[in-house]
């Protein structure tokens, strides 16, 4: 309404503002989770409007400020560097099947969806649909459920709040020495999976 | 999608629908795994079959409550004798049913979103099998939630009798006599609905055009591991077919044309959906300025054999009810070959076909859970490569199919055909109208039709 894509504008304007003093608030998602939406309209019909505060693409901080990596249950593997993928339990998603978690923002893994699960829980990557961009890259040739790298193993989008060459650095030490403990035979614990 | 990825359908075609994402799912899965010849896990069809499953009873209350039975209490039917009773249970949000029924709708889903992560627009079934691999915690939740629905809601507020007994029903007359046996069966939502229907009359309207088609759906764990077009009727649980209103033919989807001669393309000759080109739109008309001569409608219209046919639940129970062509793992549930006989097609007896699904799917679901083997695999990586696919199932509202060309790598063609277009598409490019007919003239409203679920 307010916005088409990341820039504002849209069907109503950016300097739109309702009878009620109020922009559009966004709820992004696809769909967006039915408690975003009702916890906002509580909110407001709560008086706590004041409390709604809203981002650059006026989404409620109150869920779009995590990222969907907040509360996944892979979170070690992410940081450890441990690669998941289809049909496999345990690892992460983001190295080779292109999740989108640590670059969206969403509460999906702090709110769960239908009370139980999640798309990262139930091994699924993170499709990135409550940002601008979602689906991301135009769905082109070779962008789906597969990570996107520079020189055939640095991943092309980072996660948010990093340099990618910071990330590079961190990650490759990170990858050595896991790598070279599992090689000695030093016992991974955190990275066990059991049916 | 033309010159996108080729799984570009995995993401954008559950998207197309809010309520049966999940069968557009296994749709665009099943063209990918016949286009790239992938080998399936039988873990993967087990799960991709619950995904289906709970999808579609999870829309038999929440559709029956919110959207059907709502109107049986309207006014029109005032003077009827149990009249009373439709309003206190059925009445929309005040019922006593309504809140109940559609909260239980919500728990099958809760299933689904176990191993797909979320319902609704999970993308979680693949080719070459699904993404999850689930956990025993998964699998005795699953059980335990379902067990949840049955108690809530299955056996006790609409069928008032256990799942067993209701599936022992075979004919009219054991469904009459059901009917009659207790003070449980009788007044459930179930015994009211039969009974108010039958008193309302409606039995009597919504004849259809007498004609039935169903994809059918549930690829067999075992009969469905090299995916391809031509073995797909033989690994069916639900069955397929074409029904011409005297007799069944064996369902092949090179029958199926789509026209586009009251629909707002250009035109181009009645093709099969890998035959047809990009559609060409044309400048549209609300329904008033609309000619019904010409072209009034985004809908094409699909044709089996060149004729229009009724897709649908009861299209799916009367493929089920084929004596004929039975193999050893698919349905075979007499019922409805007896009740079309005996009352033909209407709003009560495609409704009735669609809320007799219930009991039969729950029994699936809990089958195919234990069937789940956890030291096995549940995905194989398959190797890309250019071919054509076709994939379809059995959304609760009826027959869906996906048709896919991949050529260079990228999407050449694309095709989705919904059920609604089955049932409420223009006429074809004869003048033969689908089973809802176009107004013999234009009313006064600013609308267009378009299709909708």
């Amino acid at each position: 309404m307010q916005f088409l894509r990341k820039d504002k504008g849209g069907f109503l304007g950016s300097n739109y503002v309702s009878k009620g003093g109020l922009p559009v608030i966004n709820i992004p998602g696809c769909p967006a989770h039915p408690d975003w939406i009702t916890q906002i309209l509580v909110a407001i019909s709560t008086g706590r409007i004041g409390d709604v505060l809203l981002d650059d693409y006026h989404r409620p901080k109150t869920f779009f400020t995590d990222f969907v990596q907040t509360g996944c249950t892979n979170v070690i593997s992410f940081a450890q560097k441990v690669d998941g993928g289809f049909g496999k339990r345990g690892g992460c998603l983001f190295y080779e099947v292109g999740c989108r978690g640590p670059m969206t923002r969403a509460s999906c893994n702090r709110i769960l969806w239908n009370r139980h699960s999640s798309k990262t829980r139930a091994n699924h990557p993170c499709l990135g649909c409550t940002e601008p961009g979602f689906p991301h890259h135009d769905l082109a040739k070779g962008s789906i459920f597969k990570t996107m790298h520079y020189l055939g193993f640095l991943p092309k989008e980072t996660p948010e709040g990093t340099s990618k060459l910071g990330y590079y650095l961190r990650a490759g030490f990170e990858k050595v020495v896991s790598g070279s403990e599992r090689l000695v035979g030093v016992d991974q614990p955190q990275f066990s999976s059991s049916k | 999608m033309q010159g996108k990825d080729p799984q570009a359908g995995l993401i954008v075609t559950p998207r197309i629908c809010g309520i049966c994402g999940g069968s557009h799912l296994y749709c665009a899965s099943s063209a990918l795994d016949t286009a790239w010849k992938t080998t399936l896990p039988p873990n993967a069809l087990l799960l991709r079959a619950i995904g289906q499953a709970t999808e579609t009873i999870q829309s038999i209350p929440r559709w029956f409550y919110a959207i059907f039975a709502t109107d049986m209490a309207n006014k029109k039917f005032a003077n009827k004798p149990l009249y009373d009773e439709v309003v206190k249970r059925f009445a929309a949000y005040v019922g006593t049913s309504f809140q109940q029924g559609v909260s239980a709708s919500g728990r099958p889903v809760e299933v689904y979103a176990l191993f797909g992560g979320q319902w609704p627009h999970s993308s979680y079934m693949v080719p070459g099998g699904v993404m999850c691999a689930p956990t025993l915690k998964d699998i005795t939740r699953a059980h335990a939630i379902m067990n949840q629905f049955r108690k809530d809601w299955l056996e006790s507020l609409w069928l008032g009798c256990s799942i067993e007994r209701y599936m022992q029903i075979k004919t009219w007359d054991d469904l009459m006599a059901w009917v009659e046996e207790n003070d449980s069966q009788r007044n459930s939502d179930l015994g009211l609905f039969i009974r108010a229907s039958l008193e309302f009359g409606l039995h009597k309207f919504g004849q259809g055009v007498g004609k039935f088609i169903a994809y059918g759906t549930y690829l067999h764990k075992d009969h469905y591991q090299k995916p391809t077009v031509e073995g797909r009727n033989a690994a069916l649980i639900s069955r397929s077919g074409f029904y011409d209103g005297k007799k069944y033919h064996v369902f092949d989807h090179l029958s199926i044309k789509e026209h586009v001669g009251h629909a707002w393309y250009a035109d181009v000759p009645a093709a099969h959906p890998w035959d047809e080109p990009m559609p060409t739109p044309l400048q549209s008309h609300t329904l008033a300025d609309s000619n019904f001569n010409e072209k009034y409608s985004w809908s094409k219209a699909p044709r089996y054999m060149d004729m229009a046919a009724e897709a649908g639940p009861l299209a799916r129970v009367l493929m089920n009810a084929n004596p004929d062509n039975l193999l050893p793992h698919q349905v075979f549930d007499p019922l409805f070959g007896d009740v079309i006989e005996k009352l033909g097609a209407n709003v009560f007896t495609r409704t009735l076909a669609r809320v007799h699904e219930a009991a039969r799917l729950y029994t699936q679901i809990d089958e195919w859970l234990r069937q789940v083997d956890l030291n096995s695999e549940f995905y194989i990586k398959p190797e890309e490569r250019d071919g054509k696919g076709f994939g379809a199932t059995e959304a609760a509202r009826g027959a869906l199919a996906h048709w896919i060309e991949i050529e260079n790598g990228v999407i050449k063609n694309y095709q989705v055909m919904a059920p609604t277009t089955w049932n409420v598409g223009p006429n074809d490019d004869r003048g033969n109208p689908a089973r809802l007919k176009p107004p013999s003239k234009a009313p006064k409203s600013k609308i267009h039709m378009i299709p909708s679920k």
